[in-house]
């Protein structure tokens, strides 16, 4: 595999070149940052940290359009929404959010049904990743498996030099978005390449937290009724803002909205964090108070997640944490199980 | 049928009853599938569910009642509990209401061949076992099962669901048929009101001990009492039970109390469900999603889940 370089003047050329595809590309939002549709290339700010939102809804929009239905003489028509998916580009997503597209994958694709909205969009999404050189405080991906380099789920992968970026394109899918682009590359030298190791370890170095989840499983197993998941949820005010902004999380309702002879079916984003979510029609509930509802969380993503997709729920982007209004953090969290006697 | 899972199959309703009254009634419709292609495609074992939608209110799960013996028409019995629900008890003869599935796993039916057979009911969980019963007790297959026993309870006589269907088998020799209401009994087991006419109190202390007179099939009791009373024997025998989660806690701890294996008996775990098909996320019991993974399990299986249901 080639890789190549362009200038960081060439880059705006090479982002104005992409067509046919809404190109998403992080922008300035206040003083945080947003995925956005590109409408003109001097609004992509590739410098940025990490965005407030997880450009998940890319793939798995917050609110998605199934069907849209009519109610006629003997019976109803439903029209089959999946034909409005159009081409789509990440450009510039971290590897943490690319991860999670990954993990997504296991829960939308496998098994005996396939989620034909997620494949139709996810076939269509081609992922430009921007390797991480300013890890934030609250971020472990370290801890979790990956790292600010990796490139696991990109389709090309880009890297910020002082006078440019390396571009390695690494699919089939890359290639094709690159075909009519080539010629504002230019081959990397040497030296660029090592100055990318040296700019991986810096990164790698800047980590302030870390989680340890050696043995985690098996302990966390144990301790599925402990008094600590109540501890830990004591605080919680069951907003589900971890949840709605975690680039993990995939859980969703379907409503019709509209009236009784025509509307839409859409699906939309919940949480299991809200009480309703899991509320029988009787009014019985599996999981009846926040220490239920904060446990399924960390389990989820720590346990079941891993038995059955081997892979982690959780790729250590710290949203989460940041965004809590009550200070619940996933790393204290996981951290302090090794802590939690049995009969405690 | 189409590609698409979510998307809605069209169904006539061709009959419909009411099974039980009172504040949440119980209503049985029947509907067949329009398109052929459809009716073809759509095979369910029992246990399976299968997705109503109301179109413009929404969807529910709703255990498939009709066994796999009837090609024609797919049976279910719904209790009025919420707006799709409420919808569909609206339903009349001619009514479309929109069809997706079959969901979920099944009752291993063909292992429990030439066993003795109890099924227990409690309510409305009566609905996802009553294809169990109506299977084995079909002519072509009554001949590969042993003796069939069914307990049922529910809070009063009107309650209870199928009971035109029951009260004929209570005449019949096979299957045996035992129901119990438990609406006049207090939080301290005895209320100061008369029994209902025709359904004695049992004292529930002592269940076990009661002596049942020749042709008594009727108690008020509790489902679990019902259950250690009528004493089913364990030997080569397969219950299966569903109910309220509390009724199903108490009627295993009862039938594990008379000697019956975790591995006999089955249940079926009915939990909020939206999708259907694995996705959406609120079924899970731990790491088991219960509409593709359950919504049957036996109780060995029960006891490895999380304890969370």
């Amino acid at each position: 595999m080639t890789t190549y370089k362009i200038s960081k003047d060439r880059m705006k050329e090479l982002l104005n070149s992409i067509k046919g595809y809404d190109v998403y590309v992080p922008t300035e939002l206040g003083d945080k940052f947003q995925f956005k549709v590109l409408k003109d290339a001097g609004d992509a700010r590739l410098d940025y940290s990490q965005s407030a939102k997880p450009p998940k809804d890319v793939v798995f929009p917050q609110n998605e359009v199934l069907m849209d239905y009519k109610i006629v003489i003997n019976g109803f028509e439903i029209e089959q929404k999946l034909d409005a998916v159009g081409k789509y580009v990440i450009f510039g997503i971290r590897n943490c959010d690319a991860r999670a597209l990954k993990y997504l994958d296991t829960q939308m694709l496998n098994g005996k049904f396939i989620d034909p909205y997620y494949a139709k969009r996810r076939e269509n999404t081609t992922v430009v990743g921007l390797a991480c050189n300013t890890p934030l405080y609250n971020c472990f991906c370290k801890s979790v498996g990956a790292g600010p380099h990796h490139k696991e789920g990109h389709d090309i992968h880009l890297t910020e030099l002082d006078d440019g970026y390396l571009v390695e394109i690494i699919t089939d899918k890359g290639k094709e978005l690159m075909a009519n682009s080539m010629s504002l590359l230019a081959e990397a030298s040497e030296g660029d390449t090592a100055k990318q190791a040296d700019l991986k370890k810096a990164s790698e170095d800047k980590f302030v937290r870390k989680l340890d989840i050696k043995d985690n499983d098996a302990k966390m197993q144990e301790i599925f009724e402990s008094d600590y998941w109540r501890d830990v949820s004591d605080g919680c005010i069951g907003c589900g803002i971890c949840t709605l902004l975690c680039p993990t999380c995939f859980c969703f309702d379907i409503q019709d909205i509209g009236s009784r002879m025509a509307g839409q079916r859409v699906r939309v984003w919940d949480s299991c964090q809200y009480p309703e979510y899991t509320m029988h029609a009787s009014s019985h509930n599996p999981r009846p108070t926040k220490k239920e509802r904060q446990r399924q969380r960390f389990y989820h993503k720590y346990v079941y997640s891993y038995k059955n997709n081997q892979m982690l729920g959780c790729v250590g982007c710290g949203r989460c944490i940041n965004q809590c209004p009550t200070q619940i953090d996933i790393i204290d969290v996981i951290e302090g199980v090794k802590g939690v006697t049995q009969d405690e | 049928m189409s590609d698409n899972p979510y998307e809605p199959m069209p169904a006539r309703v061709i009959a419909t009853s009411m099974e039980a009254g009172g504040i949440r009634p119980v209503k049985k419709i029947q509907v067949a599938f329009i398109n052929e292609e459809d009716k073809n495609n759509f095979k369910n074992v029992p246990g399976n569910c299968a997705i109503l939608s109301m179109i413009g209110q929404g969807e529910s799960m709703i255990s498939i009642t009709s066994p796999p013996t009837v090609k024609d028409y797919l049976e279910f019995a719904i209790m009025k509990v919420g707006i799709v629900t409420t919808a569909l008890h609206e339903l009349e003869v001619g009514d479309i209401v929109g069809v997706r599935g079959p969901y979920g796993n099944a009752f291993p039916i063909d292992e429990w061949k030439g066993k003795d057979i109890v099924i227990i009911g409690a309510g409305i969980g009566m609905a996802p076992i009553r294809s169990i019963y109506n299977y084995i007790l079909h002519p072509d297959n009554r001949k590969d099962f042993g003796k069939v026993t069914l307990m049922y309870g529910a809070r009063t006589p009107n309650d209870l669901s199928f009971k035109k269907e029951l009260f004929e088998y209570e005449d019949q020799d096979d299957p045996d048929v035992f129901l119990c209401i438990d609406w006049k009994f207090g939080p301290d087991g005895m209320m100061d009101v008369d029994a209902e006419e025709g359904w004695p109190r049992i004292n529930m202390k002592d269940a076990g001990a009661t002596v049942i007179p020749e042709g008594q099939t009727r108690f008020t009791c509790f489902v679990p009492q019902l259950v250690e009373m009528i004493k089913p024997s364990p030997e080569n025998t397969i219950a299966i039970t569903c109910g309220p989660p509390i009724a199903i806690k108490f009627i295993t701890q009862n039938l594990s109390k008379l000697g019956f294996d975790d591995e006999q008996i089955f249940t079926t775990m009915e939990n909020r469900m939206k999708c259907g098909i694995g996705k959406c996320g609120r079924c899970n019991i731990g790491d088991v999603f219960v509409c593709v993974d359950g919504p049957v399990f036996n109780y060995k299986q029960v006891k490895e889940l999380a304890p969370e249901y």
